[in-house]
């Protein structure tokens, strides 16, 4: 799913003012980009590419739901002739596009790719990501709670992406990264070859970027740190502010967990799956009744090690980019940050 | 430091000293100088960490009920000591509605009460110092000061004025409450505030015609994702088992397997228009009587829904219908459970 | 075809359920539009009933009770009107058509009224349509 290896990643420039004509002529795609509505930044689909917000850091809601919808039919029941049942599955041939996705986003994407097309493949995931292009720009302007560079991104990372964008003034420099990316290219003409010059320009805006973020936490040194931290009395503490929202949860880019539920209506049944957050106290109820995560300390608890250990040991790298969302939108400001690096010298 | 913020602290100190109160509730400064947050001083040393300035917005009344929900750990026995707690004019309805209800007793809590002039939203205050080429990410140290009609921030040692409807949450402008309605010590001068609350922003929404009406709703609740934030941040939401949470209703070893199976789905966990619309309508039925709009679900709501423009409708009704409001009175009984021969029926055919 | 609408009506057992028995032996004709689900007490109707009923696709929900001061456990009726005041306030701010919720108080003698009540609710509904807005979705042809 990943850029393939045989892929040599070529350079590009396309001007600004090209970029509305350049969408326009993918008409073939779906078009999700960063949408201003109000005070609300989000991925919407565009119908007008004069809408599109590239200028902010970020999006409230991470762009995970193009390949992981909070609600999803994975079928349809309805009664047929004579007692039969007909079972409709959905046709997932939409083809879309994730325009302007932020690196980290794309790093998110990427990690669930390894859970959702890893061992077990996961028809509607691997449906969708193949139909799914990412087009990053390059984070120029990174936020004070980005820690991107700490949990093995970067601002320009071009992990799962298609095609990385980086603004160098008049122009977007290109880098092509797939056979997929390739395509686009060469379906429009508006892309020019870049020059030495342009290299030069965006080698400097990446590294400006890099220097913005001047705080490294030691994350790596999470998954060794947590093996003996299970029991220890910091989650009683640094939980009592929480409020067992799944506010974090949701707006999370790496954020997997699902519930499947059947939902009936007349004599019609419609199973979805649905996003779910170990925040929620039903997440782990059982059905006698008991409840092994039965407070706010266990299932903030839960959060960490999920992203800092059980991920690492299973896949080998974090469970997070570290894109601040849960920072910056916590009703209550619960510090991650603060966390990891409070943990990391325990 | 002012006077108020060291006065909270020494107070503190002392209870927390002779072992008075098991912990006390305050706000300490934030993940940036723009937030302040919840914080919970368990020890008498560590009661410098309290401040107390207009980036206190959170209403920690909530967090009374906390304890009561948790689960003992194995071996743990409960802290029956009172929490201490710092109350503003407004939370500390909240703190009556709790009170009212039962759900926390007087000898459970010690409150320190604070006269407030106002409280800056921080998304507001980020926006206008933007508007200034002030980037949150540049900023080390930010104070404000409160002078009459206008507040003056001073960011890395530059001050700034902005006018108070700029930077205030909307909730302040028409605050009847400033000062707390009970506390066990008063911290500050008293404060003079509106004396009547000004609906104007539902009286708009009222006089859409209904299709508009539905269009505003619709779309504002499609934005939402269910995080349910609104619900946890509600200090006056504090069931243990939510009814929009069907796996959470209560089991019990009598529960009988056809029971489990059985048990009515109210809302299910599919986000879509119609039952992001049954939370809201559910939660605002919950709510009625019992909100005293400090409006901390909009202020918790990631994707800004205004949710306030909902529970003002709640408070208007309440008190055009029934002349009812909700946290005033530790010995009033509830909306809903009680009735006058003349209430509203001219809607009953 | 012609619009029928689908009602669900909550009928408290002691009046309107029997002004409903008494409409059905004296012969009276009404619209059979309304499915009747039989409670405890109007007092017994959580707001969530309503809702729910809406959401699972009725076109609009009708509650009945005693009159006031009729109520079999004495006071049932007035607690509803209460909740039932305010539901329909906050039905109407978020643009539902008020008619899709409907109270009336039918005693165990009038079963004319009920057969009124009902044609009249069935009348105003099926001049709205189809109740879409709170339905579940994704279950159309």
């Amino acid at each position: 799913m990943t850029s393939s290896n045989s892929f040599k990643a070529e350079n590009f420039v396309i001007k600004k003012e090209d970029v509305a004509q350049f969408l326009k002529g993918l008409s073939d795609y779906t078009i999700y980009a960063p949408v201003q509505e109000e005070d609300t930044v989000l991925f919407k689909v565009i119908q007008n590419p004069d809408k599109i917000a590239l200028h902010i850091t970020n999006t409230v809601k991470s762009p995970k739901f193009v390949v992981l919808p909070q609600t999803e039919t994975m079928l349809k029941v309805t009664k047929g002739k004579e007692n039969s049942i007909k079972i409709d599955e959905p046709v997932l041939d939409e083809k879309n596009i994730l325009f302007g996705i932020r690196p980290c986003d794309a790093r998110g994407i990427a990690i669930l790719d390894k859970v959702f097309s890893g061992d077990y493949k996961d028809p509607y995931y691997v449906k969708r990501r193949a139909n799914t292009i990412m087009i990053g720009l390059a984070c120029t302007d990174p936020h004070r709670n980005c820690f991107c560079t700490s949990v093995g991104g970067a601002p320009d990372s071009t992990d799962g992406l298609d095609m990385l964008w980086t603004d160098i003034g008049d122009l977007y420099f290109v880098t092509v990264l797939t056979k997929k990316g390739m395509k686009l290219v060469k379906e429009t003409v508006i892309f020019s070859k870049a020059t030495s010059e342009n290299t030069r320009v965006m080698n400097k805006v990446h590294k400006t970027a890099h220097e913005k973020i001047t705080e490294k936490l030691n994350a790596d040194a999470l998954p060794k740190k947590l093996e003996n931290l299970f029991e220890d009395k910091y989650w009683d503490e640094v939980s009592m502010k929480c409020l067992g929202c799944g506010s974090c949860t949701y707006l999370c880019p790496t954020c997997y967990c699902f519930d499947i539920n059947d939902i009936e209506y007349r004599d019609k049944v419609k199973r979805v799956r649905t996003w779910d957050s170990c925040q929620f106290s039903s997440y782990t109820i059982h059905t006698s009744g008991h409840n092994p995560r039965p407070n706010k300390e266990n299932r903030m608890r839960n959060r960490v090690y999920h992203k800092y250990k059980y991920h690492h040991d299973n896949y080998n790298e974090l469970g997070c980019v570290g894109c601040g969302r849960c920072i910056t939108y916590c009703p209550v400001d619960m510090n991650l940050k603060a966390t990891i690096k409070e943990l990391a010298e325990k | 430091m002012s006077d108020i913020e060291g006065n909270i602290q020494a107070k503190a100190k002392k209870l927390l000293k002779d072992g008075t109160i098991k912990y006390f509730i305050g706000y300490e400064n934030g993940s940036d100088p723009l937030h302040t947050t919840p914080c919970f001083i368990k020890k008498a040393e560590d009661v410098d960490k309290i401040v107390w300035n207009p980036l206190c917005v959170n209403n920690l009344a909530g967090y009374l009920t906390h304890d009561k929900k948790r689960e003992l750990k194995k071996g743990e026995e409960e802290d029956k000591k009172p929490i201490g707690i710092l109350v503003k004019g407004c939370d500390s309805k909240s703190l009556v509605q709790l009170l009212s209800e039962h759900r926390i007793e007087k000898d459970e809590v010690i409150i320190f009460g604070v006269p407030c002039d106002g409280v800056i939203d921080p998304k507001k205050l980020e926006k206008v110092l933007k508007d200034k080429n002030l980037s949150v990410n540049t900023i080390d140290s930010l104070t404000i000061q409160h002078d009459g009609k206008n507040y003056t921030v001073k960011v890395n040692g530059k001050k700034y004025s902005f006018p108070k409807d700029k930077i205030e949450m909307s909730k302040c402008s028409d605050c009847t409450q400033p000062n707390p309605i009970i506390s066990d010590e008063t911290f500050g001068e008293k404060v003079k505030k509106s004396d009547k609350k000004d609906y104007k922003t539902v009286e708009e929404i009222e006089a859409l015609p209904l299709a508009k009406r539905w269009k505003f709703w619709s779309d504002q609740f499609a934005k939402c994702i269910r995080c349910s934030a609104c619900r946890n941040v509600c200090p006056v939401c504090y069931c243990k088992e939510c009814v929009v949470d069907s796996a959470d209703l209560v089991i019990t070893p009598q529960t009988t397997s056809s029971e489990k199976a059985n048990k009515m789905p109210w809302l299910e966990k599919n986000v879509d228009p119609a039952e992001n619309m049954f939370f809201h309508l559910t939660r605002m039925m919950h709510m009625a009587g019992r909100c005293i709009n400090c409006g901390e679900c909009e202020r918790a709501c990631p994707m800004n829904i205004p949710l306030s423009l909902l529970t003002k409708k709640l408070e208007k009704e309440v008190k055009e219908m029934f002349d009812y409001e909700a946290g005033i009175d530790v010995e009033a009984k509830p909306l809903l459970s009680i009735f006058e021969e003349d209430d509203p029926g001219d809607f009953i055919k | 075809m012609s619009f029928e609408p689908n009602i669900v009506a909550f009928l408290c057992k002691w009046c309107s359920s029997a002004g409903a028995d008494l409409a059905g032996v004296s012969r009276l004709e009404y619209k059979p539009n309304v499915i009747p689900i039989q409670v405890k007490c109007s007092g017994r109707v959580n707001p969530l009933y309503i809702l729910k009923a809406l959401k699972e696709g009725a076109d609009g929900v009708l509650v009945s009770g005693c009159h006031p001061g009729d109520c079999h456990y004495v006071k049932g009726n007035m607690y509803a009107r209460r909740r039932f005041a305010i539901l329909r306030k906050l039905l109407e701010y978020i643009g539902i058509e008020p008619e899709r919720f409907q109270v009336s108080w039918i005693s165990a003698s009038e079963g004319t009224k009920f057969a009124q009540v009902i044609d009249e609710v069935t009348e105003s509904i099926r001049a709205l349509g189809p109740q879409k807005k709170l339905t579940k979705v994704g279950f159309d042809e």
